[in-house]
C-alpha cells in the first residue's frame, strides 16, 4: 500500500525531470490502480526496486517516438535504441536518487534501478496493487508506476 | 577599511611600544627645538626633520597593523561563509522591518524555493507557503519579538511557525507538501540599531511523518482488536453482502477514473460519480456498523468533498482519492480474510462440540477410541 507522500515524491521527481532536463513541462493525468491486470508498458521501462521497510517497484514507461523527441528536445542527435535505452535509464537513476533522498531518515531502502527489456515480467509486491499514473508531455503519453508493499 | 575604537586599542598594544617610545622622544625632541625662543629656520627645519622621522615608523607600524586585521577580517568572514553555505538549516536575520538582512544560509533558498532570499520581506516569502491566517499569526509574533515588554522566552513559546505544513506548487500547479520548523531568538547588538532578529528554518518532513506513521500503527494496532470484535459479532451473510457490495463500489470508482477525459467538466463529473458510487457503501458501513470502514470513507469523502468545491482540477489532485480507494480495498481484504478464519474457527469448534457431545452419549466409544 503506497502512501500519498511516498507517490507524490515519485510524481514531482519525474515532473521536475521534464520541467530541468527537457525543458519542456510534462502533465499529471488522473491516476488509477491497476486492478484486473498488470499495468501494460510500453516499448522502454525505466524500473527502480525498492526494499528493506517497503518493498515495491517503481517504473516510468514510454513510446519509442515520444524518447525519441525527448532526445530531439534535449539537442542529442543519436537517437538510437542505447540513447533511448539510456534515456529512461536516466529517469529511473532521477527517480531512485529522490527516493532515496526522502525516505532515507524515514526508514531504510535499498533502492535500484535498472532497464527493464519487457523479456521478464515485472515482479510486484504480491498483495499489492499498482497506481498508474499517466504522465501526459506534448502529444505523448507515458506511464509511472508506482507499487509498494506495505 | 573602518576600524572599531577596540580596534585602535588592539593597534596600540603588543609591540607598538618599542616603536611608540623613541618616536614619542624625537617628536618631543622636534617639540623642544621648535619652542625654544628665537629659533633659527635651521632650527625649525631640524625639528621637521625630527618629527617626520618620529612618525614613519609609528606609520609603518600602523600599516602592518591594519594589513594584519583586515587578514583577520577576512578570514572571519571567509568563514562566516562557509558556515552558512555548508548548514542545512537556514539562517538568516531579520531586522525591525521584518526585512531578511545579508547574508544568509545557502539552504536558506533551497528550504523556501526561492533564489535570494537576501534582503526581502519575511512576509513576501512566507505568503505563497502559508494560509492567511497562519501568516498573520507569524507577523505579530515576530513584532511581539521585537517588543521591549515582553518577556523573550514567554514569546518564543508562542512560536506559530514551530511546524508548519508547507505547500509548493510548481508552473504545472503540482503541488509538493513539506514540513518546516521555524525558530527565532532576539540578539541585542553593540548599538540599538545593530539588535536583530536571528531566525533558523529547517525540514522537519521525515520526523513529521514518522511520528505519523508511529501514531497511525498505534491507532491500527487498537482499531484491529476492535475490528476483530466488530467481525465476530456480524451476521456473516449481511458482512459478505457489505463486503461484495463496497468491492463493486471501489472497482466502479477505479473505472470512472481509469475512463478518458480531462477537461474541467469531465473531472467535475468523475468526482460526482466517485462521490455518488462510495456514498452507498458509507450507509451501509454505518449500518452495519463498521466503525474502521466508515471512518476511511468519510477521509475519502472529505477529500472529494473538497476538490468538488475547486474551480480548477488536476491530474496531481485525484491521487489522495486514489491513494484512499487502494486503502479502503486493503481494509475490505483484511476483513474478508479475518472472516474467512473466523468462519473456519467456528467450523473447527462447532466440530469440536459435536464429537465431546457423541462422546458424553457413547461413553463406550470413546474408551474404545482411548483403548486403540
Amino acid at each position: 500500500m503506497s502512501s500519498e507522500f511516498e507517490v507524490g515524491v515519485f510524481v514531482n521527481s519525474v515532473m521536475h525531470y521534464f520541467e530541468t532536463k527537457v525543458q519542456q513541462p510534462a502533465a499529471c493525468g488522473i491516476p488509477h490502480l491497476a486492478l484486473r491486470r498488470q499495468p501494460q508498458l510500453a516499448d522502454y521501462t525505466g524500473m527502480v526496486s525498492i526494499s528493506g521497510r517497503r518493498d515495491g517497484v517503481v517504473l516510468f514507461s514510454a513510446p519509442r517516438s515520444m524518447l525519441c523527441v525527448m532526445l530531439m528536445c534535449m539537442q542529442q542527435t543519436d537517437l538510437s535504441h542505447e540513447h533511448r535505452r539510456e534515456l529512461v535509464g536516466q529517469i529511473a537513476d532521477t527517480l531512485s536518487g529522490d527516493a532515496q533522498r526522502s525516505f532515507r531518515h524515514q526508514y531504510s531502502i535499498a533502492v535500484r534501478s535498472q532497464v527493464h527489456d519487457g523479456e521478464a515480467p515485472v515482479v510486484y509486491p504480491v498483495h499489492a496493487r499498482p497506481i498508474v499514473i499517466p504522465i501526459a508531455w506534448r502529444s505523448y503519453q507515458a506511464h509511472l508506476v508506482v507499487c509498494l508493499d506495505s | 577599511m573602518k576600524l572599531h575604537p577596540h580596534e585602535w586599542t588592539r593597534l596600540a598594544e603588543g609591540d607598538s611600544g618599542i616603536v611608540a617610545l623613541p618616536a614619542a622622544a624625537l617628536a618631543l625632541c622636534a617639540a623642544w627645538l621648535a619652542a625654544l625662543p628665537g629659533a633659527s629656520t635651521q632650527r625649525l627645519v631640524l625639528a621637521g626633520i625630527c618629527a617626520a622621522l618620529a612618525l614613519l615608523p609609528l606609520t609603518l607600524h600602523l600599516r602592518r597593523r591594519i594589513r594584519a586585521l583586515a587578514a583577520e577580517c577576512a578570514a572571519t568572514q571567509r568563514q562566516l561563509l562557509n558556515i552558512l553555505g555548508s548548514v542545512r538549516e537556514g539562517v538568516f536575520a531579520v531586522d525591525r522591518d521584518l526585512r531578511l538582512s545579508a547574508p544568509c544560509s545557502a539552504a536558506m533558498g533551497e528550504l523556501l524555493r526561492v533564489s535570494s532570499p537576501a534582503g526581502r520581506r519575511l512576509e513576501d516569502l512566507l505568503r505563497p507557503l502559508l494560509d492567511q491566517e497562519t501568516l498573520t499569526a507569524a507577523l505579530t509574533f515576530l513584532r511581539l519579538l521585537w517588543s521591549e515588554q515582553a518577556d523573550e522566552h514567554a514569546v518564543e513559546a508562542l512560536n506559530p511557525l514551530g511546524q508548519v505544513k508547507v505547500t509548493f506548487v510548481s508552473a504545472r500547479a503540482a503541488s509538493e507538501h513539506r514540513y518546516l520548523s521555524f525558530s527565532f531568538r532576539r540578539v541585542a547588538g553593540t548599538r540599538p540599531v545593530a539588535d536583530c532578529i536571528i531566525g533558523a528554518v529547517a525540514d522537519v518532513t521525515d520526523r513529521v511523518l514518522l511520528a505519523r506513521e508511529l501514531e497511525q500503527a498505534e491507532a491500527a494496532g487498537d482499531s484491529q482488536a476492535e475490528l476483530l470484535l466488530q467481525l465476530v459479532r456480524a451476521d456473516p451473510i449481511a458482512l459478505l453482502a457489505f463486503l461484495d457490495d463496497a468491492d463493486t463500489a471501489f472497482r466502479k470508482s477505479n473505472a470512472l477514473l481509469t475512463a478518458p477525459g480531462s477537461e474541467p467538466r469531465q473531472l467535475q463529473k468523475k468526482l460526482i460519480g466517485v462521490m455518488r458510487e462510495l456514498d452507498a457503501v458509507t450507509g451501509a458501513a454505518e449500518m452495519l456498523p463498521f466503525a474502521s470502514f466508515a471512518q476511511r470513507l468519510q477521509g475519502i469523502d472529505d477529500v472529494l468533498s473538497g476538490l468538488c468545491a475547486r474551480e480548477q482540477l488536476h491530474g496531481n489532485d485525484f491521487l489522495p482519492i486514489v491513494v484512499r480507494l487502494d486503502e479502503l480495498m486493503s481494509h475490505a481484504a483484511t476483513m474478508r480474510f479475518i472472516h474467512q478464519h473466523l468462519v473456519l474457527l467456528r467450523a473447527a469448534s462447532a466440530a469440536l462440540a459435536a464429537c465431546d457431545e457423541r462422546a458424553a452419549l457413547h461413553p463406550e466409544i470413546s474408551e474404545g477410541l482411548e483403548l486403540s
